[in-house]
Order: structure tokens, then C-alpha cells, then sequence
């Protein structure tokens, strides 16, 4: 389940499920883009339900970018220590910028 | 006498409390419909399609009174069956294993062996449907329990009238008829279940070939001379994602590589099958070559169009074993175990392949002395179980040992963590090691 809201022209995704795997990751894909269609330049994603994100799910961030074309910025709230690890592993951390919660995102991202 | 069916279902409306009596204790969807609505119960189920007349069903009748079997026989043929008639129980159960029957009517009182021996047996006997009605002059219900647990469906009422006779043929060429369209499903079931099965055996055959194929692309050991190399792949489905290579190139330097390829199983190994062949092609010699081809892979994933990335270590060693350049591409941290001091991770590194475009990762450079090692993995290492510290661990307890040894103790550690269930993630390790130096 995931779930869309827009923030004064930010929007945010709340991820719903704990396995951010193949098995979750086309709906996950699907969702993205049937909610996300007008290119957006900020996105964060609130990741603070998910426990395990693999190769396939951190695919679907990627291509969330790429839907959002140059100069989109996508924030990731409440990563779990295995979600940072992976991202430190690939070094994503420094294409995706990581927050403690959406108001520091929200408020850094507007700044940026 | 012989009634249209329209007729006999005007006359069966006013028999339904004996319809009720007579087929509750056999049936409870007969007594259901009843109290629901008596005219549905007659528009559904009552009137025969065109499709149910055609059944005729072939009855056995077992009776010792020849002239009220004679009477039921021609009953039975007025209503399209065919009938037969024998006069015991023992000439009964004998036919019934010669011959196919759709209903065995019988009389409970028979010499040589009565009916409710006779049900029993049949009942015993025959794996295909048989409808089977009693005969009874009684209705006691201890009398219709214990035929009821014998196997009887159905109760003939002696003395009985042509529309009992009728009522209960009806009744058995219904059943008769989904007994026979079930058996035509489970015919067509176990058809589909066999092909389904070849199928799957066939494909079970092609992952068999290219695993095969996978594993013979994979680097053999090699535990002598100034540079060693030995390696492991346990893919997480039959064949997996992951890919290894060794490969001596120009200037008689070594390209090594590990690629994780995003997903499992048959897209990913594809995809994997084509990088490695590409790599291999690509076949870089020199430090700046690696850049290039990380570049070239980068673009080629890209151009697909597809969520598939990849994160690789690309490495190349001179053949002396004194000098090592390795990239790192979103893959997990190699591990270098110098002789003279721990363990540690090498962290430089930059982004998987295939995610952004443009993107150019640098290459750092290694002097090795004699022993040295480095280890490339996929992160299906790490994620499996064994964890970053428990890899270093398991290197440094190691350090002693032949490298092919020491890639059997991790692969060992990581099959024990697992406690016998298979990898979700394909796990690929491969490490070199600088070997003795030559006498110049």
C-alpha cells in the first residue's frame, strides 16, 4: 500500500510495506506511475515502514528519478539501518538525500 | 404407465411431502431446495434438458422374485434404460465386475447373499460411480440408517407405483450425469496437469543446461605462481544474476570482474550472460581502459530502457602479482588482507551501473607484496548472513590458509548461517593473491 500526498508542491510517498523486493516492487513501480504524473521536481520518500529493500526495489527509486527527469531532488525519511547500509554500499546515499523526518526533509528540500 | 414429463411434474407437486422424506436422509440439497421454493425446485432440477434425455442409463436389477423384476425391467426400459435382471446377490457382484452399469437396483432379501451384503461389497469393489437403490418394504430407520451406511442413494417403497420407479431413474440420471461430466473434468485436469508437467520438466532441463552453462564460464582456481586466484557462485534460483570472470589480456596483465546483475533468476541471468560476454569483449588492459569500460557498460544498461542495473568490481593485476587497479561500481566493499597488518574494506567507490547517465568512476591502484589478497563478492555475501564484520572475521581466521580453503570456509560459514536454506541472493566471491616472488 502506498500511499500519495502533496505538500505544497512537494510530494510525499508513504511506503506501506515492510519487503521492498521483487515481489513488491512492480506494484510499487505501477503506483508511482499512475500517481506521479506531472514530473515533479521534489519527491521524499517516507521508507520508515521498510525493513528490507533490494536490488529490485532500489531499481524502482532509480527509475522514480528518471520519471522525474533533471533537476528533480528525492529526500528518503526514516531509513532503517539495513535501507541506509544499502544505499551507503551503492553510494545512492549521495544521489538520494537522507532525513530523520519529513519537516527537516520538507524544509531542507524547499531550501535547496 | 409412461407420464410426460410436464404431466409427472404436476403430480409430483403434490407428493412433495414424500419427496422431502424420501431424499432427506441421502440428500440435504434436495430438502434445501424444497424449503426454499417448492416451483424453483421443479423449474431447475425437475425437468430434463435436452442434453439429460440422451442418458440412458444401463440398470442392473437384483431381485429373487422374477416376475417384480420382470415388472421393474420393463418399467425401466419404458423410461429408456437398459435392463437386466439377475436373481442373487452373488450373480449380482459377478456381473458388476464384467460389465459397466450406471444403477444397480436391488431387493434387500435375496438368498446366497441379500442386498445390504451385496451393497457392501460393490461398495468395496468399484472405484467408478454405481447409483444404487433399495428395495424395502420397510421404513423403519434403524433399517434406512444401517443401508445408508452401507451404501445405499436411494429407497424403492414396496409395493411401489410406476412413479416412484420414475421419480427415482430421474434422480440417478442426474447424478449419473455430473458423475460423468466430472470424470470428463478430471480427464481433461489430468491431461492439462501432464502437460503442464512435461513443460515444466522441459523447463527444469533448459535451467539445468544454463546453469551448466553459467558455471562454465566461471573462473577456475588457480594455486600457483605470482598470482593465484580462486572463486565460488551459489546462484540464489538455478541460475542467477551474478557473473565472475579471469581473463589474461594485453600486455599479459589479468582482468578480473564481479558483476551483480538487479534481480534473479532468468531476466537477470540474461542479462548477465551479455554483460559478461561484453566485458570480455571490451577486454580493458590499462587503468584508464577500466574507466572507459565502466562508461561503456553504463550507457549499454542505460540503452535498454529497463529498471536493470548492475553493481560490478572491475579489477586488473599484473601478472607478477606486484600491482593491482581495481574500480568499484556500487558493488559491496573488496577486502584486502595484507600480510603485515588487518583485514580492512577498500572504500572508494562510486555508482552502480546503468542507474545515471554520465557518470565516470576512478580507479585506485595497489602495490601487493608477496601473500597479499584481495577478496570481490556480491552483497548476497553480506546480506545472506555473514555481515561485514563477520566476513572480515571469517577472512582474518583464514589468512593461513590456501585460498581455495579459505573461499570453502566462507562459503561453508555462509551455508551454516543459512542453516540449510537456500540463498535468496546470488553469492559470488573471487579472490587473488600475490604468490612467492621469482628469483631475478
Amino acid at each position: 500500500m502506498t500511499e500519495f500526498e502533496d505538500q505544497d508542491g512537494i510530494v510525499v510517498v508513504r511506503i506501506g510495506t515492510e519487503r521492498l523486493d521483487a515481489a513488491a516492487a512492480p506494484a510499487f513501480k505501477k503506483a508511482l506511475q499512475e500517481n506521479i504524473t506531472d514530473q515533479p521536481h521534489l519527491v521524499i520518500l517516507d521508507v520508515s515502514s521498510v525493513q528490507f529493500l533490494d536490488s529490485t526495489g532500489l531499481g524502482v527509486f532509480v527509475s522514480l528519478l528518471k520519471m522525474m527527469g533533471v533537476p528533480g531532488v528525492i529526500g528518503i525519511v526514516g531509513a532503517q539501518a539495513a535501507v541506509r547500509r544499502l544505499l551507503q554500499i551503492t553510494q545512492l546515499d549521495r544521489i538520494f538525500r537522507l532525513f530523520d523526518n519529513i519537516s527537516d526533509a520538507t524544509a531542507a528540500l524547499r531550501s535547496s | 404407465m409412461v407420464l410426460q414429463p410436464h404431466e409427472h411434474l404436476q403430480q409430483e407437486k403434490e407428493l412433495l411431502p414424500f419427496i422431502a422424506s424420501n431424499y432427506a436422509g441421502g440428500s440435504g440439497f434436495y430438502l434445501t431446495r424444497i424449503k426454499a421454493s417448492p416451483d424453483r425446485l421443479f423449474t431447475e432440477i425437475g425437468a430434463l434438458t435436452d442434453d439429460e434425455e440422451e442418458v440412458g442409463l444401463s440398470v442392473l436389477v437384483a431381485d429373487d422374485d422374477a416376475l417384480l423384476g420382470d415388472y421393474l425391467c420393463m418399467a425401466l426400459e419404458s423410461l429408456g434404460c437398459a435392463a437386466e435382471l439377475v436373481g442373487d446377490g452373488q450373480l449380482a457382484l459377478r456381473l458388476l465386475r464384467e460389465k459397466h452399469f450406471d444403477v444397480l437396483i436391488t431387493d434387500w432379501m435375496m438368498p446366497e447373499m441379500d442386498g445390504m451384503e451385496l451393497v457392501r461389497r460393490v461398495r468395496l469393489d468399484r472405484e467408478e460411480y454405481l447409483h444404487v437403490i433399495l428395495m424395502t418394504a420397510t421404513g423403519r430407520d434403524q433399517a434406512v440408517r444401517t443401508a445408508l451406511e452401507a451404501g445405499v442413494d436411494d429407497f424403492l417403497h414396496k409395493p411401489f407405483q410406476d412413479i416412484q420407479i420414475e421419480l427415482g431413474i430421474n434422480a440417478a440420471r442426474r447424478v449419473v450425469q455430473l458423475q460423468r461430466r466430472l470424470e470428463q473434468h478430471n480427464r481433461r485436469l489430468t491431461a492439462a496437469h501432464e502437460q503442464i508437467r512435461d513443460a515444466y520438466r522441459l523447463l527444469k532441463e533448459d535451467l539445468a543446461a544454463a546453469a551448466e552453462m553459467q558455471q562454465s564460464l566461471l573462473p577456475g582456481n588457480k594455486l600457483d605462481g605470482p598470482l593465484r586466484q580462486a572463486s565460488t557462485f551459489i546462484p540464489s534460483l538455478d541460475i542467477g544474476g551474478d557473473a565472475l570472470g579471469v581473463l589474461q589480456v594485453e600486455g599479459g596483465r589479468f582482468l578480473f570482474f564481479n558483476f551483480d546483475v538487479s534481480g534473479h533468476g532468468v531476466p537477470a541471468a540474461l542479462n548477465s550472460f551479455a554483460l559478461h560476454s561484453r566485458m570480455t569483449r571490451l577486454a580493458p588492459s590499462r587503468p584508464e581502459d577500466l574507466v572507459e569500460a565502466a562508461q561503456i557498460l553504463n550507457e549499454d544498461l542505460l540503452s535498454q530502457g529497463s529498471d536493470a542495473y548492475m553493481t560490478a568490481a572491475i579489477g586488473l593485476a599484473e601478472a607478477d602479482g606486484t600491482r593491482l587497479w581495481l574500480l568499484r561500481a556500487g558493488h559491496p566493499m573488496p577486502v584486502l588482507v595484507p600480510t603485515a597488518s588487518p583485514a580492512r574494506f577498500l572504500e572508494q567507490g562510486g555508482l552502480p551501473l546503468g542507474m545515471l547517465p554520465g557518470v565516470r568512476h576512478e580507479v585506485c591502484e595497489m602495490v601487493l607484496d608477496p601473500g597479499d589478497r584481495l577478496l570481490i563478492y556480491s552483497d548476497g555475501v553480506i546480506e545472506e548472513g555473514l555481515g561485514e564484520a563477520g566476513l572480515l572475521e571469517a577472512v582474518e581466521d583464514q589468512r593461513q590458509s590456501e585460498l581455495s580453503v579459505m573461499i570453502g570456509a566462507l562459503e561453508r560459514r555462509l551455508l551454516d548461517l543459512r542453516e540449510g536454506r537456500p540463498p535468496q541472493d546470488d553469492v559470488s566471491m573471487l579472490s587473488l593473491e600475490a604468490g612467492p616472488r621469482a628469483n631475478v
